[in-house]
């Protein structure tokens, strides 16, 4: 099965009266794509801007970003289940854009009890551009409002359309047209290398944590295998909100950071045989293990010997990833992790809530506590009012102005998949 | 000569006041330099004077700290100065721990910035790390030169304003504390390379070192649970509605106990759940699925258990802090050890 994944660069990002890419500018018609977006009858309307990098811009309740991909052989969609089918995904050739992404900004619904949306800020100048790779993006934030009386799920999916059919739109300019380069993706055979796998435990629980997966939600999922080049043609959508730090936006799952990098280390010192994918924040103990020790099962099965395991969500799914390592390393399969860390405003408290003895390989995504201060921006897109200010001290203050903040209210600051630069230094 | 002012810190050995016999000397100040003062003013090189030199038996120090910093504050105050130099202290656990201190509290309250030396293993060195900066030095006065060196152009540095952050780069022991950085490779890179390193047989450092075990030992079993008296306990956030006391959804900083007295079931028009780490729609409509209260009481008119105590406790567990939780179970455990409670149910989420 081979993908041939072509590339074509964005360097600017303009408005525009045609939508077209030329010279590495890409223009947009925003009104077209406003039209295109709005004949979603669950959408109120649409608003649609730019943030550039550099720009004194704040983009806020930022809920995922996609990459603009399209299918141009087999011709189709990317994000099979969901806009595309199963039969495009992961072979023949797929256009992206690189160096730019569809910003899903939105005020979603309240829902009942207390893990209602937090708020989710990306700078796209200041210090906290540092931490966001998206702050280097050339973003086109699309904002969705929803009509009355829609449940949760209902504006979750019409959000989620939304930024996948601006992705797809913008991938379109491509067709027909000669990219800067091109990767092909194939799992040939790779003998007498160790075979590794990578695993991401994907947060279900409620309605504001889950994914699709091939467009099905996550939360009964069993353990499973899927081709990295699934992945890379939209086979995973984020729909889980925890801390905005946090957040493995469907971007990352499109350039999947560990399936990367294990992917070009494939014929060389590894034989990659190919992602599972298992849910994480199980809520009890029993269902936590049973899953850890099918995701085990099933990386034995494949005659994996190391596997690259990250999480998705905070505490619970922790606890989650110690069992996956556990059920792995006790098979004589090594791992080596993915975390996020909370280790307190100073950095002093210990940042991990489980460990399992097996653990002893374990990089770092982050300190999501530590603290960074936030200049005043000229402009604020995406929503004009804080989510949840009380919770972490916005209240009171207008959007653009001056704060210090806690590194957790970054969108995917620590993100967990690994796509990020950000470590922790130990002081 | 320049016009940093350094106050000095020493102990009755180092003040050449006498040695073990001379540890309970009660707080002193001497004007200028004393002892090795005066080779750490030497080595200020001209930027700078000891304008004053507090001394402090180590037994002294040790019997009654609150009295001799409170002694210690009243004798500088007379004195001001830019940056507080405590020791060196070598590997001398008394006079490490005096140091350790005085830097952490005394130095706050002249609203100036501090720092000391001692060998590694010096108990100071785990007590008061990130409550000053220590220099680490040798285990033994041969030392001295070296160390008063690095002390000097530390705190030449400090009283100008700076902000150490790199332990081993800036010259001062590591702080227990981890700092985020930008690396140079994605941390998913960082992740592969491991795992090659690992099947290889090569050496890797885990970025997140191993956990400290705290050894807890489980309290042995209650040999009579029908005349235990039994509390019940939760982190699920389930309190009165209103949250009258503010116990915070994610990050509590607080518990508290609530009165169940004549109490049979916890009704969700009086109780709510407020914790922030998952979906409380379930336990909303019922707060038994987090506080067993309605079984518990059948068990007591059983005779299963003893008795109930009249209170619940509760705090929520959703991104608590170590420490805090830490906090949380000692201040538990005595209240209800003072209330008789010989057992408890912990509900957790």
């Amino acid at each position: 099965m081979k993908l041939e994944v072509a590339t074509f660069d964005v360097d600017e990002i303009r408005v525009g009266r045609d939508t077209m890419l030329r010279d590495g500018v890409l223009t947009v018609a925003l009104n077209d794509l406003r039209a295109l977006l709005c004949q979603d009858a669950r959408l109120k309307d649409v608003t649609i801007e730019l943030a550039r990098p550099g720009d004194a811009v704040r983009v806020v309740h930022v809920l995922d970003a996609v990459e603009p991909r399209v299918k141009v052989a087999p011709a189709g969609a990317c994000f099979p289940g969901l806009l595309g089918t199963m039969r495009e995904a992961g072979a023949g050739r797929t256009h992206r854009l690189a160096g730019t992404a569809v910003l899903l900004a939105a005020e979603m619904p309240p829902v009942s009890g207390e893990v209602s949306h937090l708020e989710s800020i990306l700078d796209m100048s200041g210090p906290a551009a540092a931490y966001s790779p998206f702050a280097r993006l050339n973003n086109l934030v699309v904002a969705p409002r929803f009509n009355q009386g829609l449940s949760y799920l209902e504006c979750q999916a019409a959000a989620q359309q939304a930024s996948l059919r601006a992705a797809d739109y913008l991938a379109a300019v491509t067709r027909g047209r000669a990219p800067d380069g091109v990767e092909a993706f194939a799992l040939g055979p790779a003998p007498g290398l160790p075979r590794v796998l990578a695993a991401t435990l994907i947060g279900s629980d409620g309605l504001t944590h889950t994914c699709h997966v091939c467009g099905q939600a996550a939360a009964a999922m069993v353990p499973t295998l899927i081709h990295p080049n699934v992945l890379f043609d939209g086979g995973v959508v984020n729909a889980c909100y925890p801390f905005a730090s946090l957040r493995n936006p469907t971007y990352s799952y499109q350039n999947h950071p560990p399936a990367l990098a294990l992917y070009r280390r494939h014929g060389r010192s590894v034989d990659f045989r190919g992602v599972l994918l298992g849910r994480s924040i199980w809520p009890s103990h029993g269902e936590k293990s049973r899953s850890a020790e099918y995701l085990g099962l099933l990386a034995e099965t494949l005659g994996a010997d190391g596997v690259v395991i990250s999480l998705d969500g905070a505490g619970h799914a922790m606890s989650d990833l110690m069992l996956a390592c556990q059920a792995c390393e006790q098979r004589g399969i090594r791992t080596t992790l993915l975390t996020f860390e909370m280790a307190g405003d100073d950095g002093s408290d210990v940042g991990v809530v489980d460990r399992a003895p097996e653990a002893d390989a374990i990089v770092s995504c982050g300190n999501m506590d530590e603290r960074i201060t936030l200049p005043s921006m000229s402009r604020v897109v995406g929503g004009a009012h804080w989510l949840n200010a009380g919770e972490v001290g916005f209240a009171g203050l207008p959007t653009e102005a001056a704060m210090e903040a806690p590194l957790r209210v970054i969108f995917a600051a620590t993100s967990q998949l690994g796509g990020n630069a950000v470590g922790v230094r130990a002081c | 000569m320049g016009d940093l002012r350094v106050l000095h810190y020493v102990n009755q050995f180092f003040a050449g006041l006498g040695g073990e016999d001379r540890a309970d000397l009660r707080p002193r100040v001497e004007p200028g330099p004393v002892g090795p003062g005066r080779l750490l003013e030497q080595l200020l090189g001209g930027e700078g004077r000891v304008v004053a030199t507090l001394i402090c038996g180590d037994d002294a120090f040790a019997r009654d700290p609150e009295g001799c910093l409170d002694a210690l504050a009243h004798l500088a105050s007379s004195t001001p100065a830019h940056v507080l130099v405590a020791g060196p202290a070598f590997n001398a656990g008394r006079y490490g721990l005096a140091c350790g201190r005085v830097c952490a509290e005394l130095a706050p309250r002249l609203g100036i910035p501090s720092v000391t030396a001692m060998f590694p293993e010096n108990p100071g060195v785990q007590l008061y790390r990130r409550q000053t900066y220590i220099v680490p030095a040798a285990e033994t006065t041969v030392g001295m030169r070296g160390t008063l060196e690095q002390v000097a152009g530390f705190a030449r540095r400090l009283a100008g304003g700076w902000k150490p952050r790199v332990p081993e780069e800036d010259g001062y022991l590591p702080q227990g504390r981890r700092v985020n950085v930008v690396m140079a490779q994605p941390a998913a890179e960082r992740a592969a390379a491991m795992l090659v390193a690992k099947l290889g047989g090569t050496p890797w450092t885990s970025e997140i070192p191993p956990a400290r075990s705290d050894g807890w030992r489980a309290a042995p079993a209650l040999t009579n649970v029908g005349a235990a008296h039994i509390a019940l306990v939760t982190e699920g956030g389930i309190v009165p509605r209103g949250n009258p006391d503010r116990i915070e959804s994610r990050r509590a900083t607080r518990w508290r106990k609530y009165s169940i007295a004549g109490l049979d079931r916890l009704s969700s028009e009086q109780y709510e759940c407020i914790h922030g780490g998952f979906d409380t729609a379930w336990v909303n409509q019922d707060p038994h699925r987090v506080v067993p209260l309605d079984v518990v009481r059948e068990l007591e008119a059983d005779r299963r258990i003893g008795q109930l105590d009249p209170h619940y406790y509760a705090t929520v567990g959703c991104g608590t802090t170590i420490e805090t939780a830490r906090r949380f179970g000692r201040e538990m455990a005595e209240d209800l050890l003072k209330e008789g409670v010989t057992g408890v149910i912990m509900t957790a989420t």
